[in-house]
């Protein structure tokens, strides 16, 4: 077991291991899940040994002083037996509380490393290497952590109905789900080309078989196969765009290629064609125009929470790599790629809102939107500030949280449609089923910049970041596309709230974990927009890099 | 301390204000907004009970609002109550710090006595709706919103005030949307307002780069570092988001559809208190836009030209709020030429008894509509002063106070800012505001003649009726402000609330104004006498004289210049044209594009392998090579792109 291999070498203090400890965790968690899902009728032979050794390792831990990890080990493994005995004949129940519980812990330990290692004790943070400089634990790896875990853990209880009443709640999801995670967390903090380069791949894989999850469904099958292939392309050329990186400069280490990429001596040439190619490669993986065109097809056809997932945490975890990747590796090579991004930018930020216009189905719309939203996101990396960092990174905590609440909303009904979601199957829903149309107003209003949400605060600090390193034409469009983003945001929330309902239209559905997820994403969505003050410092200290 | 640059007055001393009144005033948008919460969730459970709690808390926030003023009466600065803060990242602070001084004291009036009158009135006229509890909810939300606009100390809270207003408006002119005009109406306000939104965004970045903060009371003590570009487009730039607002030309086309929604609606929202945002947001930044003349004149010809074009189109519509809708738009037009002639404290005068009279007048149209079951063309009405005699009174006052006939309220406001116009140099403005004032008497006379006097010519099934008292009394209370207000408040030039606006309103004593012409005042304000009673004698020769009484049901005058302001210049005709149709096809195009184009194009490419890919074409992973295609040819391009630069 891995977490095994952790109690050996912890007892040399070793501030590597805990530099990775949310990522071991859930990588345990996910073999372990799948061995509990093998067992079948069997589960208690898995669930039992592994509580043992974790509540065994745990106590070990915490003899040993390190507390907090030991006591999210002891933890987790009292829950997962706990989860078999409660629900024995109720396999995915135990798989997504076992999923559960290992998120929640990625979290704690997070907070813990936040506290012991990165922490300066006032609001700051001290980045460390680790791994030999192959990881970097510093503001973009902890914040990342902390979107991409929030998101998994608000997708998990809105999803489990959704499979359920769609019969693809197969055992390999949370395992899957976990893996997907543990790619994005190392995106998160990969610090050379090959680690990252893996964690894409590893997040990638996980969720081509997440999307195409519904076997029996055309649509999804479709979807996950362009996944498949076009990211497959994608892979190649980002690939080959780091293997000339790595001939321009001769490191795989970004902030070694950062002090050497400028250089006079340097094959401007080569690095700039490997820029070229990592810029199409990052690009196709965050959804910029004109690499945007999978998007559509696959949001829609992957099952809904899946696609929730897809929108907030692979953004999330691509966009940690867009800032590694330029922030530290390229910086001197800005005025190459400053320019380009910035068109790129101003392109997804239009196109995404025209076309958003005029779709008539739900998810469509929304990955449309999350075209929109790249953009914007983009506005702060070319600021190549710290202001424009942090921005970027507390961007996409706003809309992940913004875009989880509307897709669970969708979510919500299309559990009792049975299928696509389109504009004419909201009509009237402000009225039949309020509570619903209300957190889905609110989510597309947050996702249009709307004060006091979530949205307008993460659209005001990018925004503010661009204008500040001069971005002026840049943010103007950004201002222009919000207006026409407006429209089709509006145009919901019109159809929802202005018209009359038909007679037969099916009432959305709500379950215990669905309703959780949703008031967990609305409430957020307030939250970070009326007191985002807590965020916003992380956000801010996160700009502290391992250069 | 700091001191405030204004200067045409002793400038405000600045005090932090954490107890007392003062230290209170966060109450006045708090307490509607607890009972728009209170009502929203118990909606089921209060019913009727519901108008209740909505108007204590309106009524509550008034009571407040009184204390405050007089507060800031007794001891005039600029009060700053301490918050907690919103946003705080890489030294840019903003927080919820209620700004309280003169203007807003004024404003809190105003906002808090109308609403509150308006809830009142409510209770009658949505009577029986079957979302009463929802209408009354809207209304505490709407009422909050612009309380939070009147009271922010810093730009960004005013901003979510602004949103607020506008997201509370879309409701309220939505709220009947069976009728699907209402709901498009609802929708086309709040997409202008966003354009409108978009000028303001890019104005308070830019304040932010010049001044490092969107504190208003720092604002405008720098404002006079300036260098004057700047000044020139900040003030644009906030005047953009204040037209959308204030429905100014070019964005004035939402405000006369927003009427489609339910009348009190339309005389709180649409015509007392939230159109007057734009102007108070400019009056607000009084400071910066004395900083920029050309931007000022701009301003000044923005109002007037809208005065004019406003008050051409109400001449010939035919339905009763349609008439005040353009009507408001025109006023709105005279506060704007009042901001840009740099008659600050005027165009807060005009905001105040336009209030008072077009709050009066909307409600008076509504009961109207009551009485005659939600009929609005004025052509089917006439004699009506018989059968509501309170609402006709009222409204006989509304009529003398917008036509600018002394002593009633919009004289002194409305002669005071055309006044100021000429005195400021403002020639050319001066005379078209004259011709907008007398248009204004002229259809606004049309409008009373054709209502009430004559002989009636309502159909047979009509039962006219006087409304109940909850309806009457807002408007006997407002027809006594309208009455008195202008007397009251101002009837001199400087009068006591020109005094007491002095420390908040700057001066344009350095810009060297001179009058456009040797008239002064004395001349002046007999011309403006003059000039309301031709428009009231040219109405009276059109539509009493000659008798439409008769029986006559259509507008005796016609010709394509009538054509043309009945079809409202053909503005919405154009807009339609330019932006919803372009912005369509645009999109179209677009999808086209994903869809067709890159097919075609990589099919085109691909010619050699034709016999391939016509076998492959058909199956599911078709679209896939099409995108990997486009993939490519992107790439190709930023490849090609970056390789060019480091040539």
């Amino acid at each position: 077991m891995v977490l095994a291999q952790d109690a050996t070498t912890l007892d040399v203090p070793d501030v590597a291991w805990s530099s990775f400890a949310p990522e071991l965790l859930l990588t345990a968690a996910a073999l372990v899940l799948l061995l509990v899902a093998i067992a079948r009728g069997r589960q208690l032979l898995v669930a039992a040994p592994t509580g043992v050794v974790a509540v065994g390792l745990g106590v070990w831990l915490v003899s040993t002083d390190v507390v907090v990890p030991g006591a999210v080990a002891i933890v987790w493994g009292l829950a997962l037996p706990a989860a078999v005995f409660a629900f024995p004949h109720r396999g995915s129940l135990v798989q997504a509380w076992g999923a559960g519980v290992a998120l929640a812990g990625a979290l704690v330990l997070t907070g813990w490393q936040f506290v012991t290692v990165l922490g300066d004790g006032a609001g700051g943070m001290t980045p460390q290497s680790a791994l030999a400089g192959a990881l970097a634990n510093d503001g973009i790896a902890f914040f990342t952590r902390i979107t991409v875990y929030l998101t998994a853990l608000i997708v998990l209880p809105l999803g489990y109905g959704y499979l359920r009443d769609r019969r693809i709640n197969r055992a390999e999801v949370e395992p899957l789900l976990l893996l997907a995670v543990v790619g994005m967390a190392a995106l998160g903090t990969a610090n050379d080309l090959i680690t990252l380069f893996v964690a894409l791949e590893v997040l990638s894989l996980a969720l081509y078989v997440l999307t195409g999850l519904a076997r029996r469904d055309r649509r999804s099958q479709e979807a996950s196969l362009k996944y498949f292939v076009m990211g497959a392309v994608a892979s190649a050329i980002l690939l080959y765009g780091m293997a000339l990186m790595y001939v321009a400069t001769g490191s795989l280490s970004l902030p070694t290629i950062g002090s050497v990429v400028a250089l006079a001596g340097t094959n401007q040439l080569v690095s700039a064609l490997g820029l070229a190619l990592v810029t199409v490669g990052i690009g196709f993986k965050v959804a910029l125009v004109p690499f945007h065109l999978w998007t559509p097809d696959v949001y829609q056809g992957a099952p809904t929470n899946i696609t929730a997932f897809m929108a907030a945490a692979t953004k999330a975890a691509g966009f940690a790599a867009v800032l590694r990747l330029y922030l530290v590796a390229f910086p001197g090579l800005q005025g190459l790629w400053a320019p380009v991004l910035a068109v790129l930018a101003a392109a997804s930020m239009l196109y995404g809102a025209y076309v958003a216009l005029v779709q008539r189905d739900l998810k469509r719309m929304l990955a449309y939107s999350s075209i929109t939203h790249a953009g914007y996101a983009t506005i702060g990396v070319v600021a190549v500030t710290d202001a424009g960092l942090s921005g970027t990174l507390w961007y996409l905590l706003t809309y992940a949280v913004s875009t989880l609440g509307a897709f669970g909303c969708v979510i919500a009904i299309e559990r009792r449609r049975r299928g696509e979601v389109a504009l004419v199957d909201l009509r009237g829903l402000g009225r039949t089923s309020p509570a619903v149309a209300g957190i889905l107003a609110l989510c597309l209003l947050s996702l249009a910049g709307m004060p006091p949400t979530a949205g307008f605060v993460g659209k005001f600090v990018v925004f503010q970041a661009g204008i500040e390193a001069g971005w002026t034409w840049l943010v103007v469009i950004g201002v222009l596309s919000s207006i026409v983003a407006a429209f089709f945001y509006l145009r919901i929330a019109g159809v929802m709230f202005l018209e009359t309902a038909d007679d037969d239209r099916p009432l959305p559905a709500s379950s215990l974990g669905l309703t959780t997820g949703i008031a967990v994403s609305a409430t957020l969505v307030v939250f970070l927009g009326v007191q985002p003050q807590a965020f916003l410092h992380l956000a801010d200290a996160a700009a502290a890099l391992v250069r | 301390m700091i001191q405030l640059a204004y200067a045409a007055g002793e400038a405000n001393e600045v005090i932090e204000a954490t107890s007392g009144v003062i230290g209170a005033a966060w109450l006045v948008p708090a307490l509607p907004l607890v009972g728009f919460v209170v009502v929203l969730l118990a909606t089921r459970t209060l019913r009727d009970r519901a108008a209740v709690i909505a108007i204590a808390a309106s009524a509550a926030a008034f009571v407040v609002s009184v204390a405050v003023a007089i507060a800031v009466l007794a001891d005039p600065a600029s009060y700053v109550r301490p918050m907690p803060t919103w946003i705080d990242v890489g030294g840019f602070t903003v927080t919820f710090d209620l700004l309280v001084d003169q203007l807003t004291a004024v404003m809190l009036l105003v906002v808090t006595g109308v609403g509150f009158l308006v809830h009142l009135y409510s209770v009658g006229y949505m009577h029986g709706d079957e979302r009463y509890p929802r209408f009354f909810a809207y209304l505490n939300l709407f009422l909050a919103s612009m309380l939070i606009l009147v009271l922010a100390g810093d730009l960004l809270t005013l901003f979510l005030g602004w949103e607020l207003v506008g997201l509370s408006s879309y409701l309220l002119i939505g709220f009947w949307f069976e009728d699907a005009s209402n709901a498009s109406a609802a929708k086309k306000a709040f997409v202008t307002n966003r354009v409108g939104d978009v000028s303001f965004m890019v104005a308070m970045f830019l304040a932010f780069a010049t001044f490092g903060t969107l504190e208003i009371l720092e604002l405008v003590e720098d404002a006079a570092t300036l260098s004057s570009t700047t000044a020139f487009a900040l003030v644009l730039l906030l005047m953009g988001g204040a037209a959308a607002k204030s429905a100014q030309i070019p964005l004035h086309v939402w405000l006369p559809d927003a009427m489609a929604g339910p009348t009190p609606v339309s005389a709180l929202i649409h015509a007392a208190t939230m159109v007057t945002a734009g102007v108070y947001l400019t009056v607000r930044m009084s400071p910066v836009l004395v900083a920029s003349l050309d931007a000022m004149t701009v301003i000044a010809w923005i109002g007037a030209l809208t005065a004019l074009l406003a008050a051409l189109v109400a001449v010939r519509q035919d339905d009763i709020k349609k008439i005040l809708a353009y009507s408001t738009v025109s006023q709105l037009g005279f506060m704007f030429i009042a901001v840009g002639v740099g008659a600050f404290r005027e165009a807060i005068f005009h905001l105040v008894t336009h209030a008072f009279f077009k709050g009066l007048l909307f409600l008076a149209a509504g009961s109207v509509m009551h009485a005659m079951a939600n009929r609005t063309d004025i052509w089917r009405m006439g004699g009506l002063r018989k059968v509501m005699p309170v609402t006709f009174a009222t409204s006989l006052i509304g009529w003398l106070a917008i036509s600018g006939i002394p002593p009633f309220a919009g004289f002194f406001s409305k002669d005071q800012i055309l006044t100021e116009a000429y005195l400021h140099g403002f020639g050319g403005v001066y005379v078209v505001g004259l011709v907008a004032a007398i248009l204004t008497a002229f259809y606004m006379s049309r409008w009373f003649f054709l209502i009430f006097l004559g002989t009636p010519r309502w159909p047979a099934d009509a039962h006219p009726h006087e409304s109940p008292t909850t309806m009457t009394t807002p408007l006997i209370i407002l027809a006594v402000l309208s009455a008195g207000g202008g007397l009251a408040l101002n009837p001199v030039h400087s009068g006591p609330l020109y005094q007491f606006l002095a420390p908040v309103s700057a001066s344009v004593e350095g810009l060297g104004l001179t009058p456009a012409g040797p008239l002064t005042e004395a001349v002046l304000i007999p011309v403006a006498i003059v000039a309301a009673l031709v428009g009231i004698a040219t109405a009276w020769a059109a539509y009493l004289r000659r008798d439409v009484s008769q029986g006559v049901v259509r507008e005796p005058v016609r010709g394509p210049l009538a054509e043309l302001f009945e079809r409202k210049f053909f503005v919405d005709e154009l807009y339609e044209a330019v932006f919803t149709r372009f912005g369509r096809r645009a999109a179209e195009v677009m999808v086209w594009f994903d869809t067709r184009v890159i097919d075609g194009a990589v099919n085109g490419a691909g010619a050699a392998s034709l016999a391939v890919a016509r076998t492959t074409r058909r199956t599911q992973t078709g679209g896939v090579r099409t995108y990997v295609g486009a993939m490519l040819a992107g790439a190709i391009v930023v490849v090609a792109v970056l390789m060019l630069q480091v040539r």
